[in-house]
């Protein structure tokens, strides 16, 4: 038995004695195969141990011995390792380092996410503040605050769905962000600047182009000395923040019933550069948003001065991720097939 | 609204090219969406905005020409002479009563007598086909002429059919019918506007005429009606008997009130010439003769202020002038008149966007707003749960979920499918586009089920793990609607394994690793795992749960029982 210990001790001064002379990792890795290589004496020593015909005293005795001798030679071996790599020991490669690493499991956010982050993401820089709203609406908010009366022609732009409810006003799927106007206005005082990102609905049969529900991002701001230059200058820094620093807005005299002058604005189309091609319907502008002076209207209905001065804006965000992505339909949107999820950053 | 090139030359001397003239009325507002040759004249398609219903005729576009070409306008000499009054009345004017003076305001009925009904010349047949009218007889095919000439819609009847020899403008009667030209009777209610004789309604007040006094071969005389209708009352009846014609369009929006009875000489005249017929110079001309016009104050200092641009005084006169307002004051303050077709001009901002417009928008320079016009400090206003939505996006996704949107609108038996229509209501649509989009979602699972279908259906036997952050819809006992954030988490399927690594379906322990997440983040107590329910509780009160296994088919959404397949999970909680 103490022959046994004995001899271990003389294996570990052998290898260590060993370890030191050696020059290189090779003869390094010579002296780990013989002791403790998967034939190694150490190894086998280790093996012995399951004997069953081994005393229990002995065994114990043994196995001390065997852990310390194993420890103070992985202690040597590891010396060794750092100081013929002055950096470190080298880690453990496994035989082919060319295969592919395992990557790691990461979802990522809807392209409409995105591309809401990414308008807002500007407007935030330029001083404006996210608000919300919901989809459900009343008449009042989605209509005749913002001067757009029953019974009037400004209605048939704005189809709308309306909800079988219990109560006696009638409900609504808003059909812009615009209300959510109404209820910011409602609960604060000028000045403010506010973007709106949300869902609004249209019962508009599903093609291409159309869907019954999609995105909106809706922006207002009120301070006294705003000018309708300021809504020009505001956008078009939008624009360059969104498609590039040489995408251009061409605004053009439109009506909205809440806002006044009332602009449309197209956008030098991203795909020619202005020169016309299919997607501009060789146009060289593609429509890209709707915006004007707020209506004194609209401040009535809040009960702010109606002489107060103001901008107002709105873009469709499904036609801007179109736009960006190059998405010819808009149906993928709300198909969620991963395979088209998986195209965006 | 669809123009001809040689038609707009009539009323105005024009010597820019097509192209350019497309160009100069979309920079204008008037959006020129397109632009064609057509046997040697030019066809335009323009876009015209509900507030500009006096560009609906050719008139109306030539005037708006010369206003964006820095113009004034007048009309030519052949037109001032065709509304040029007739002699001295004679006789009595034919018999009109207005019972509805609200709903029309002005009636002009001039009869032309010993008219023969034929066909109209080839030019005037070609003329209504460009613009994509159906040329019928000389008679109806001049009033048509007209509405797209001059804005004003007519009607012609057979005066002899007119029984009693009378018209009345009035109400229609509960359980009045009015006999369509196509044989078809259209029910009337009180809330619409006809056109009637002694015993019946022989037309839908600016919206239609009926079959009783239509203009036949055997016409002999005509009773040209010119009038202006309410346009809310039109719309209305419109509405009500689902019909809608060039006349409602125009009437709805609001027709010039001074062109009633000028449109109306100008018909009778070229009817008269047409069919060898001749004009009575006895005119019936009912209701108010004019309607006071709007009285603007403008402030040009204050109008540059707002555009944040320099537009002198003069200038401002200019504009307004070219677009027929008449001006009056001095430097500092003026008072607009607007002109009869222009209704939409009613406050300064109106005229804002006049001046703003003819002076160009591209020419106002766009400027950054100064700190001191940009309040961002001056509000807290930022709705923090905006933010808290992304911040748990942004966990969500990096936690290896994929986001998905789904439709907000269901089919009605949708929430049955997912058995979770238990004890809970669900909204509908009043008016839905179809059956497949008739109630609110009251869960995000639907869309989740039918994503994660639509996915296993390409048959590549994937893993995904969706969620989806949306509002959900339900009404509560009291019958009040609720809106709620919902977020949804669904996993399933076995996702592709690198080398080395085992393949291993997701289960509900992935799922509850991703809860266990979001949970630990956002400070909530997981809790009461009982069977296969779990729990989310968050200061004593349970603010979510998970439905814990979906069994599901192949294709979920259709019968998600049918055949046990418990690869899924779903679960929501209130953000």
């Amino acid at each position: 038995m103490s022959g046994t210990l004995g001899e271990l001790d003389s294996w570990l001064s052998d290898a260590l004695q060993a370890l030191s002379e050696a020059k290189d990792a090779a003869e390094t890795e010579t002296i780990r195969v013989k002791y403790l290589g998967r034939n190694g004496a150490l190894t086998q020593r280790f093996a012995a141990m399951r004997d069953p015909a081994l005393p229990v005293e002995e065994k114990a005795a043994l196995g001390r011995k065997l852990n310390e001798v194993k420890q103070r030679l992985e202690e040597g071996l590891s010396q060794k390792a750092s100081s013929l790599h002055p950096s470190g020991p080298r880690p453990k490669f496994p035989a082919d380092i060319t295969l592919p690493g395992h990557l790691p499991e990461v979802g990522r956010l809807h392209p409409i996410t995105q591309t809401i982050e990414q308008i807002l993401a500007i407007f935030r820089s330029l001083g404006f503040s996210v608000v919300l709203g919901p989809e459900v609406e009343t008449e009042f908010n989605n209509f005749e605050a913002l001067n757009i009366p029953p019974d009037h022609p400004s209605r048939e732009s704005f189809d709308t769905f309306y909800l079988q409810t219990g109560g006696k006003t009638p409900a609504l799927l808003r059909s812009h962000t615009s209300p959510v106007q109404i209820r910011f206005m409602q609960k604060h005082q000028p000045p403010f600047q506010v973007v709106v990102p949300g869902r609004v609905f249209r019962p508009d049969a599903v093609d291409a182009t159309h869907c019954f529900q999609f995105h909106q991002v809706e922006g207002l701001a009120v301070a006294p000395g705003l000018t309708f230059g300021d809504l020009k200058g505001v956008l078009a820094a939008w624009a360059q923040g969104m498609f590039g620093s040489s995408a251009r807005l061409r605004f053009r005299p439109h009506h909205f019933p809440f806002t006044e002058p009332s602009a449309e604005a197209d956008l030098s189309c991203i795909f020619c550069g202005g020169k016309g091609c299919r997607i501009c319907g060789k146009k060289g502008w593609l429509e890209i948003l709707g915006c004007g002076m707020v209506h004194p209207e609209v401040f009535k209905a809040v009960g702010v001065l109606p002489s107060t001065i103001g901008f107002a804006f709105g873009m469709g965000v499904e036609r801007i991720a179109m736009l960006l992505h190059g998405v010819e339909d808009i149906r993928l949107f709300y198909e969620n097939d991963l395979r088209f999820l998986r195209q965006f950053p | 609204m669809k123009f001809l090139l040689s038609w707009l030359k009539e009323f105005i001397e024009l010597s820019v090219p097509p192209e350019t003239l497309a160009e100069r009325l979309t920079l204008g507002g008037l959006e020129i969406t397109r632009l064609e040759r057509m046997d040697g004249d030019w066809l335009f398609e323009a876009e015209v905005t509900p507030n500009r219903p006096d560009l609906l005729s050719h008139l109306g576009i030539a005037r708006e020409t010369a206003a964006v070409l820095g113009r004034s306008f007048r009309f030519p000499r052949w037109l001032s002479r065709e509304f040029q009054p007739p002699g001295r009345e004679a006789e009595k004017p034919f018999p009109i009563t207005l019972e509805d003076a609200q709903g029309c305001r002005r009636y002009v009925g001039i009869v032309i007598e010993g008219v023969r009904v034929s066909q109209s010349s080839p030019e005037m047949m070609k003329r209504l086909e460009k613009i994509g009218l159906r040329p019928v007889n000389n008679i109806v095919d001049v009033t048509n002429l007209c509405m797209f000439e001059l804005g004003q819609p007519m009607h012609a009847f057979d005066l002899e059919a007119l029984e009693g020899g009378e018209i009345r403008v009035r109400r229609a009667k509960q359980g009045e019918n009015l006999g369509m030209i196509d044989g078809t009777q259209c029910p009337l209610s009180p809330d619409q506007l006809v056109i009637a004789d002694a015993k019946r309604p022989v037309a839908l007040a600016g919206v239609m005429g009926g079959r009783a006094a239509q203009i036949t071969e055997r016409t002999k005389h005509v009773l040209l009606e010119s009038a202006w209708f309410q346009p809310s009352l039109i719309r209305r009846s419109a509405r009500i008997a689902k019909l809608s014609s060039d006349s409602s369009y125009r009437f709805e929006r609001g027709v010039d009130p001074e062109m009633v009875p000028l449109a109306a000489l100008r018909a009778a005249r070229w009817i008269a010439r047409l069919s060898g017929g001749a004009v009575r110079p006895a005119i019936a001309d009912v209701g108010q003769p004019r309607l006071a016009g709007q009285r603007i104050p403008l402030k040009p200092k204050k109008a540059q202020e707002v555009l944040g641009v320099r537009i002198s005084a003069g200038q401002q006169r200019r504009f307004l002038e070219h677009v027929g307002c008449k001006v009056q004051g001095s430097g500092r303050g003026w008072t607009v008149a607007p002109p009869s077709w222009r209704a939409d001009l009613k406050i300064p901002e109106d005229l804002y966007e006049e001046l703003v417009r003819l002076f160009g928008y591209d020419r106002c320079p766009a400027t950054l707003p100064p700190l001191p016009r940009r309040p961002a400090q001056a509000v807290a206003a930022e709705d923090p749960s905006f933010e808290r939505e992304m911040q748990l996006k942004r966990l969500l996704a990096a936690a290896g979920m994929e986001e998905i949107m789904t439709y907000s609108l269901l089919h009605p038996s949708d929430h049955e499918r997912v058995q979770f229509a238990a004890g809970r209501k669900t909204v509908e649509l009043k008016n839905p586009l179809s059956l497949e989009q008739a109630v609110l979602r009251n869960t995000l699972l639907v869309g989740g089920l039918q994503a994660a279908a639509r996915n296993l259906n390409r048959k590549t036997d994937e893993g995904f793990c969706f969620f989806e952050i949306g509002s959900v819809f339900g009404q509560g006992p009291d019958n009040l609607l609720r809106e709620t954030k919902a977020l949804g988490l669904l996993v399933g399927g076995t996702p592709a394994s690198s080398w080395g690594q085992p393949k291993q379906p997701l289960g509900i322990f992935h799922l509850k690793g991703i809860l266990q997440l979001l949970c630990g983040r956002m400070g909530i107590k997981l809790e009461q795992e009982i069977g296969s329910e779990i729990l989310l509780r968050q200061s004593g009160k349970t603010i979510g749960w998970s439905a814990g296994w979906i069994r599901a088919s192949r294709r979920p959404t259709r019968s998600p029982n049918k055949f046990p397949w418990p690869t899924r999970s779903w679960s929501w909680i209130p953000c």
